[in-house]
């Protein structure tokens, strides 16, 4: 009897849980090709559909609804596209409207609208006031031609313009706090999409195309994006077919994902060049023995770059070459490539001065105090950390004493750009940071600016200053090609690897994506490629 | 001893020489490093994770992390909630009112919540998740300790000491807390099974110490690099059995030291 | 001999609110208590930054929130923004806390309630069977398992979950919530896994205090009695075990709600379920401390709740605590 009655209770556990199971059999999709919609999986996840607080649904709205006064092309030269300019002196620029735009309420796109997207952004965005930091005044001359005039030569102005994203002054021109404007239009561009909402419980964005677009109507009538919350999560839904590809900015898929989608007839995955330099070795240049190019360079000779390529990248990508500038841009220069030789490692850091002092096993300062090397890593990236793992690893073997300090992404950013209270850090750079301020990664080198490498080397410095000064781009590319040669020489930073972009796609569902440094698979040229 | 004991003692046995072979890897054992995720092979008998690193030897060292956290967070929470209890359950009045509000209190506030944001306020490190489990854990072991201690109070011996003019503080800490030790150890072992799921959950979260890998780390890691996409079973089963089997054979242990004390058989409820 | 003072039920409730008190004074303390500027756990790093640059922003972000106030002030202020329902804003989220907390609390309860009451029900009925005659082998077999069951970590189980029913036989999502106009299918679908591993997990645990009250009830003279008096299983369990226990039952159903919801956590940050708890995590993971703060508060005035409810209906079902003769 009792028996039966436990027997009984197990038959209900079962029929209950099953009952759930195969109510739940999966929908199947309909394929996307057949009603023109485009469903896109991320794991850039928009919070707020406000562009200026938000930071991806300023990555989201430059891709679908706001339109730059100027492109990338493929091979990271800016090109003209809502506008074009010129300039005799590298100080007063002309913006000439070349575009037949309206905006997405109907009203037409002028002049004063440039003028005024500059002057507003400059003002209220913080990542503008960087972009435009020479930017004195930008005054509409007629309804084409806007005068922009800096405060000094700057020819790195037009890279600015390839990050505006054109606002329409008739919504904003009275919004004084733009990160905390609610109305109604806050997403009237005029790019090839109309921004259709949000629900944030269910994470879905959805996008409707311009009929109107001056460039005309895209291939897809709609595109709606799916956040996801992990890569394993947006990675099944591509298995399924729930989405048709996916995206991230900056970025493809995390390369280890790929063995697990190789065997999918359906995906394919496409491979790009990465113009950021995937992951690097920051040292804190001002602070003592990481200003001792010596030291640097011991260190690069310690790390077994071959270890990164294959357990990080996942094969995918290169080692680098000391000259850490990728091999993709076009004024890159041939450079030795990295390798590891430990004993060169420990003999150079050891005729430093850097050898065992109290018997511990661990190497110690000059001075007798014994050290420790602090490598800060952001703990929101699980590669990031893993990589400082192995790199831990690596010095350790060489007798250093390595700590890791995992961070957050705010804590990162206060100690490697305002407070500069770090050893070395571990992080990636993008395609965009590359390219701005006087291009080269000196954005992130020169301690001037955001500077995680806090170089004051002078010469570094004067460098720079040329190039930002310089409008011959046969000279720019000499001082980038001297660059370069700073940087194999002085190692104020060490390349880990070069990783690739990864992107893959249902070839069932989508074809035609194309491809752009910048914005990844959702530049403009996708909108008219796509099948 | 009965035979929940002899089965807890063996397997924890077990997993302590684990945590003593860990000091003998790269001399006494070695284990080859491999290609990333490779499956179980003779090389390596339990495959390897995302660095190739072979899965058998993360355990083994991961052993060390958790067992060590779990004693020590554990020990912390035994001390506090004994001499909490022992205290409000032997005085009277006031005292005995302060701490009686203060153990329910924390009996009610959801530990793992708390844990969770005081763990977010600290950085990562062994010692802050030790003081995490040991300032949060205690309060059933209070209010057990508190339950010994006032039965102790009406015994005759402890009420012809009162008689006799000892001072109350002598007789706590002379007479009460050596009563009250039994049944401090039974919790204490048990705390221990709670403190190594504690410190697993909290490291699968990214709060964890990095330095010091535990298997909520390899967990962690699990979840974060595509384990579960890739199907690399062997990465996540071996640290979360081993988790599962610890607590398991300190929750025996545990169990079986209680019914020694002859407690309720409704204490299972203080066990869980 | 027990004073009025201690068995008073009012009391009690008192104590409850007082733990609210502990609860927000903690969170008070906490960022305070830390080494650094208080500023830095209460704006992000962010607005920190711009703001030691800036020591005119400094001095007009320390007046808005009282900073520049004494501890006692400062303490009154933040207890008045909690009780008009202001926690914050949250740094990642750039909402405000009440507003991101109101719209996930649905999740987890949509996740807590349905398995906690089919949970009570299933585990009620095991807990009964296996206290009654537990030293049968085969329940003590289950009890066992049913121990085991409860030292595997839930995050663990639900990878295992996943694995299976999500990789290889293809069953269900990966994670995350249905969408907001899901069909049921589909909303069965996305909360199966969460659903089955965090109601296994509940009836685990009730199964076993069930188990441990019932042993305890069977051992008394007058169900032995009963027993002799040939009465059927059936009608005893119920008569004699079920009906004593029920003020017990009741408040261990009340408690148990407090309990899924806090061994929910767990379970959601492992199935991107987004309730509470997955908000808890996100909130760790970018330190976002209002927002951590906030869901924390949100997760313990929930169990809090629960356990005065526990109590307030013992108190009605439970004469002998009305009369005072507990403890």
């Amino acid at each position: 009897m009792k028996k039966i009655f436990a027997a009984g209770i197990l038959v209900v556990l079962t029929l209950s849980l099953a009952a759930v199971y195969f109510q739940a059999l999966p929908i199947t999709n309909q394929p996307l090709k057949q009603n023109k919609t485009l469903v896109i999986g991320t794991i850039n996840l928009v919070r707020t559909d406000n562009f200026v607080k938000d930071y991806y649904m300023g990555i989201f709205s430059a891709c679908f609804i706001l339109d730059p006064l100027a492109r990338i092309d493929a091979s990271g030269k800016v090109i003209p596209y809502l506008v074009n300019w010129s300039t005799n002196d590298s100080r007063v620029w002309r913006l000439n409207l070349i575009a037949n735009a309206k905006w997405h309420d109907g009203k037409p796109v002028t002049a004063e609208d440039i003028a005024f997207t500059i002057m507003y952004l400059k003002e209220k965005d913080p990542n503008y006031a960087v972009h435009f930091q020479f930017v004195n005044s930008a005054v509409a001359l007629d309804n084409r031609t806007v005068e922009v005039t800096l405060t000094k030569e700057w020819t790195a102005f037009i890279v600015g313009l390839a990050a505006t994203r054109l606002i329409p002054k008739h919504v904003w021109f009275n919004v004084t706090d733009p990160s905390a404007y609610t109305g109604n239009n806050r997403n009237i561009g005029c790019g090839p999409f109309i921004y259709q909402g949000f629900d944030s419980a269910s994470g879905t964005m959805t996008f409707i195309a311009n009929k109107d677009y001056w460039k005309g109507k895209p291939n897809v009538d709609k595109v709606i994006l799916k956040f996801y919350t992990t890569t394993d999560a947006m990675l099944m839904a591509l298995k399924k077919g729930e989405i048709a590809t996916t995206y991230a900015y900056a970025k493809g898929i995390d390369p280890i994902y790929v063995p697990s989608l190789l065997g999918d007839k359906n995906i394919t995955i496409m491979v790009y060049p990465n113009f950021g330099v995937d992951n690097s070795l920051w040292f804190n240049c001002k602070r003592y023995p990481y200003n001792i190019t010596e030291f640097r360079i011991a260190i690069s000779y310690a790390l077994d770059y071959g270890d990164y390529l294959n357990y990080i990248a996942a094969g995918y990508g290169e080692i680098p070459t000391r000259g850490w500038i990728p091999n993709c841009w076009d004024y890159y220069v041939i450079k030795p490539k990295l390798s590891k030789n430990s004993s060169y490692a420990e003999q150079l850091l050891s005729s430093l001065g850097f050898f065992d002092r109290n018997g511990d096993g661990w190497r110690d300062y000059p001075n007798g105090t014994s050290m420790i090397m602090k490598i800060i890593a952001r703990s929101d990236i699980a590669e990031s950390l893993r990589l400082a793992e192995l790199v831990k690893r690596d010095l350790e073997k060489i007798g250093i004493r390595v700590q890791i300090t995992p961070v957050d992404v705010s804590t990162f950013q206060t100690l490697t750009q305002r407070t500069k209270d770090f050893d070395a850090a571990i992080s990636r750079t993008t395609f965009w940071g590359m390219m701005m301020y006087a291009g080269a990664g000196t954005l992130y080198f020169d301690h001037r600016n955001m500077g995680w490498a806090n170089v004051d080397d002078p010469e570094y410095i004067a460098i720079v200053d040329e190039i930002l000064r310089t409008a011959n781009q046969t000279r720019v590319k000499q001082l980038y090609e001297r660059i370069q040669d700073l940087y194999a020489e002085r190692m104020y930073v060490i390349p880990l690897y070069w990783g690739k972009i990864i992107q893959p796609y249902r070839s069932d569902l989508v074809e035609g994506i194309s491809y752009e440094p910048m914005y990844g698979i959702l530049g403009r040229d996708t909108w008219y490629s796509i099948k | 001893m009965n035979k929940m004991e002899i089965i807890g003692i063996s397997i924890i046995s077990c997993i302590i020489f684990m945590a003593l072979l860990s000091f003998g890897i790269g001399s006494i054992i070695d284990f080859p490093k491999s290609k990333q995720y490779s499956p179980p092979s003779i090389q390596n008998p339990l495959g390897t994770d995302d660095l190739g690193d072979d899965i058998l030897e993360l355990l083994i060292i991961g052993s060390r992390t958790s067992l060590l956290v779990g004693f020590l967070g554990a020990l912390f929470s035994t001390i506090i909630g004994t001499i909490i209890g022992a205290l409000s359950g032997f005085f009277r009045g006031v005292l005995d009112d302060v701490l009686g509000v203060i153990i329910d209190v924390f009996l009610v506030i959801p530990a793992l919540p708390l844990m969770i944001v005081l763990a977010a306020y600290l950085s990562p490190s062994f010692w802050n998740i030790v003081i995490v489990i040991g300032l949060l854990w205690w309060p059933t072991t209070a209010r057990l300790v508190r339950a010994r201690a006032w039965q102790l109070k009406s015994a005759p011996f402890i009420e012809s000491l009162l008689a006799l003019g000892a001072s109350k503080t002598y007789i706590v800490f002379k007479h009460v807390l050596p009563n009250v030790l039994g049944i401090a150890s039974a919790r204490f072992i048990l705390s221990v099974s709670h403190a190594i799921l504690i410190e697993a959950g909290l490291s699968f979260i990214g709060l964890g110490d990095p330095t010091n890998p535990s298997w909520g780390t390899m967990l962690h890691f699990a979840m974060t690099r595509g384990a579960l996409l890739y199907g690399a079973w062997w990465t996540f089963i071996p640290p979360g059995l081993a988790i599962s089997i610890t607590s398991l054979a300190f929750i025996i242990l545990g169990m079986g030291l209680e019914q020694r004390q002859k407690l309720s058989t409704r204490s299972m409820e203080d066990i869980i | 001999m027990k004073s009025f003072k201690k068995s008073s039920f009012f009391l009690k409730i008192l104590r409850y609110g007082f733990t609210i008190f502990i609860i927000i004074s903690i969170n008070f303390i906490l960022p305070r208590m830390m080494p650094g500027d208080p500023l830095v756990f209460l704006f992000g790093e962010e607005v920190y930054g711009a703001a030691i640059r800036n020591p005119q922003l400094l001095q007009s972000l320390s007046e808005k929130y009282g900073l520049d106030k004494s501890l006692s002030e400062q303490f009154l202020i933040y207890i008045g923004n909690i009780i008009n329902g202001d926690f914050g804003q949250s740094f990642s989220f750039g909402r405000s806390v009440a507003e991101i907390i109101a719209e996930r609390i649905p999740l987890t309860l949509m996740l807590t309630i349905p398995s906690t009451i089919l949970s009570l029900f299933i585990g009620t009925l095991l807990g009964l069977s296996l206290g009654f005659n537990s030293n049968s082998h085969l329940k003590r077999s289950v009890s066992s398992f049913l121990i085991a069951l409860h030292s595997i970590p839930s995050y663990w189980f639900a990878m295992l979950l996943l694995l299976v029913f999500s990789l290889w036989l293809n069953l269900t999502p990966t994670g995350g919530a249905p969408p907001k106009d899901a069909n049921i299918i589909s909303i069965l679908h996305h909360i199966a896994l969460p659903f089955s591993l965090l109601t296994i997990l509940n009836i685990a645990y009730i199964s076993i205090i069930i188990r441990g009250l019932t042993m305890e009830i069977a051992e008394e003279p007058f169900v032995m009695t009963a027993r002799s008096k040939g009465l059927s299983w059936i009608k005893l369990r119920i008569r004699h075990l079920l009906l004593p226990s029920l003020a017990p039952f009741l408040s261990l159903a009340a408690m148990e709600l407090g309990f899924a919801f806090s061994g929910a956590l767990l379970v959601e940050i492992a199935f991107s379920w987004p309730g509470i708890g997955y908000t808890m995590w996100q909130a760790v993971v970018e330190r976002d401390y209002p927002l951590l703060q906030g869901a924390f508060t949100a997760v313990s005035l929930i169990v809090v709740l629960a356990n005065a409810i526990a109590d307030v209906l013992s108190y009605i079902f439970d004469p002998r605590i009305r009369m005072g003769e507990n403890e």
